[in-house]
């Protein structure tokens, strides 16, 4: 079984439950309220060995037997402390959200993404420190300054753009633009950021691709079927 | 020599020390105090020939691509207290806001020595994900986070004596597990809880800043030595550790990318070596006031790339 955690908005994760179903995949949508909810959490460590389960409150196990997991945990729901106060709702939040960040990461199916201590769904950096990794491995990059912002930064719709999308260490073209220029240097970007699963995203205004952001919860529809076998084949190679 | 920037308050211990030090070994600082955010200005940018931009405030201007160190405590904007209570609309904080999110994304991208970056510091938001990385070169006590009751019940009646920590950065002061808590296990239906087992032995607090490694003994009758009560406290004195135990703190500390952290290690009865957690924002300056090791010294010398 795989499991994709996901929100019930996230129309993506949605797309590619289907899209797994139809090639056959036992498919699991856990959203993150059911995580919280009723659920039984037990993570054991010490120095050798250690274990990880989420009972979830419908009988659902998410533990090692799960054939893969497809991350998309945004952010846990908020939480209101029993006490009602502000500072200890904080505190139950960052509680379950240090849990759920160890949880994931101890899980031995592939996990893909895998959390950091911070984020639940991956690394996330700011737009600058991308394109300062990116142009470290190689890749030219779009100009960026701390003074863009929301109101100067051009529009989706003003700029043309073009993504690859990454799957492990396979990288996927949907529009053939790339030509697989960017292969190899877009593999070093990801492995730099332990991020398996995403879509890089270039600007195509001045002829040649310029990398912006890498989103590691990529539009998986714009990836297409080529996308949806990729996921399936890591998660039955891994096994 | 590259300029070192300091970013904090500088009556912090920690960054006065790391000033101080710097100054006695002469070397070029900008030292940006926190608290005069709104009269500062930072531009960062980021092109294929890398990062530049200004840090400027009213004690001057830095040009961030000659930094080659920085040292960075700054406290969360909204707490400082010239904007605590304002308006989120406050011309003040929509600039205070934007000032450090530029240095931030200067600090998380620069190739200078960076003590430390936020990516750096996110393993030990959560202290189970920090023990994986910690247990390939320490042990590891035994170790349950649950919200399940009859499984805390259960781990605490395997070990004799069973310690309750936070799970996350917040609140991290360690108690023993007693019968009232064991009144207390209902509230587990809304928020787990991480015990382990009590380790028998003393405590050792090692600071690594680059290569070099400074062990102080704890002596103290306190669950948690931070919080030592006890008329006398805890009392600190310089250790000497075994070479491979000094060689694993610093694999460790590089491992996690940092340039400087503070390792709570447990010398148990039996002779094993336990790492409880790496913090990466120490304050060292406790423990250098007590034993008068240089720790700042050391951070000084890595921060200038000596």
């Amino acid at each position: 079984m795989i499991c994709i955690l996901c929100t019930p908005e996230d129309t993506h994760a949605l797309w590619l439950a289907r899209q797994l179903r139809a090639r056959g995949r036992e498919i699991e949508l856990v959203l993150p309220e059911e995580i919280l909810v009723k659920s039984q959490l037990h993570l054991s460590v010490c120095t050798q060995s250690g274990s990880a389960s989420l009972r979830l409150a419908r009988g659902l196990i998410l533990d090692d037997r799960l054939a893969g997991l497809i991350n998309r945990l945004y952010d846990l729901p908020p939480m209101v402390s029993i006490t009602g106060r502000a500072a200890d709702s904080l505190f139950v939040a960052e509680e379950w959200r240090a849990a759920i960040a160890a949880f994931l990461e101890m899980l031995s199916c592939p996990v893909l993404n895998h959390p950091t201590g911070a984020n639940l769904y991956g690394q996330v950096l700011g737009e600058g420190h991308w394109r300062s990794l990116a142009a470290r491995v190689g890749l030219a990059v779009a100009p960026w300054t701390s003074e863009d912002t929301d109101q100067t930064s051009p529009s989706e719709a003003q700029v043309s753009r073009a993504s690859l999308f990454m799957v492990g260490s396979r990288v996927l073209d949907p529009l053939g633009v790339f030509a697989g220029q960017s292969d190899d240097r877009l593999r070093a970007l990801t492995n730099l950021a332990g991020i398996q699963l995403c879509s890089a995203v270039f600007d195509l205004s001045s002829g040649q691709p310029a990398f912006t952001q890498l989103n590691p919860l990529p539009p998986f529809a714009a990836g297409g079927d080529a996308l949806v076998a990729a996921l399936d084949e890591a998660m039955v190679e891994a096994r | 020599m590259s300029k070192v920037l300091l970013l904090g308050i500088p009556t912090e211990p920690p960054m006065a020390l790391a000033a101080e030090a710097l100054g006695g070994l002469g070397v070029d600082f900008f030292f940006w105090d926190q608290q005069q955010v709104s009269q500062s200005t930072c531009m960062v940018r980021s092109s294929q020939m890398g990062l530049a931009g200004y840090l400027s405030g009213p004690e001057g201007r830095v040009v961030l691509e000659e930094v080659g160190g920085a040292y960075t405590r700054l406290a969360s904007w909204a707490a400082l207290p010239e904007l605590k209570g304002c308006h989120p609309d406050d011309p003040r904080v929509n600039h205070a806001c934007k000032t450090h999110r530029a240095l931030e994304e200067w600090l998380e991208s620069t190739p200078a020595r960076v003590v430390n970056r936020t990516y750096a510091n996110a393993a030990n938001n959560s202290k189970p994900y920090q023990a994986l990385m910690i247990r390939r070169h320490f042990h590891v006590p035994e170790t349950l986070v649950t919200n399940d009751s009859e499984t805390v019940l259960a781990f605490c009646q395997q070990h004799k004596r069973t310690i309750v920590k936070s799970i996350s950065g917040e609140r991290s002061i360690v108690t023993e597990f007693t019968m009232q808590d064991r009144n207390r296990l209902s509230l587990l239906e809304h928020c787990p809880i991480q015990v382990q087992e009590w380790i028998d032995g003393f405590d050792v607090r090692v600071h690594v800043a680059g290569q070099h490694v400074f062990a102080t003994r704890v002596q103290s009758s306190a669950i948690d030595y931070r919080y030592d009560r006890s008329p006398q406290g805890a009392r600190f004195s310089p250790f000497e550790l075994p070479h491979d135990v000094e060689e694993a703190c610093v694999r460790l500390t590089e491992e996690m990318c940092l340039g400087l952290a503070g390792l709570d290690l447990k010398f148990s009865a039996d002779g094993r070596v336990y790492c409880f957690e790496v913090n990466p924002s120490p304050a060292y300056s406790v423990f250098e006031s007590a034993t008068g090791q240089p720790i700042s010294q050391a951070l000084a010398l890595y921060l200038a790339g000596l």
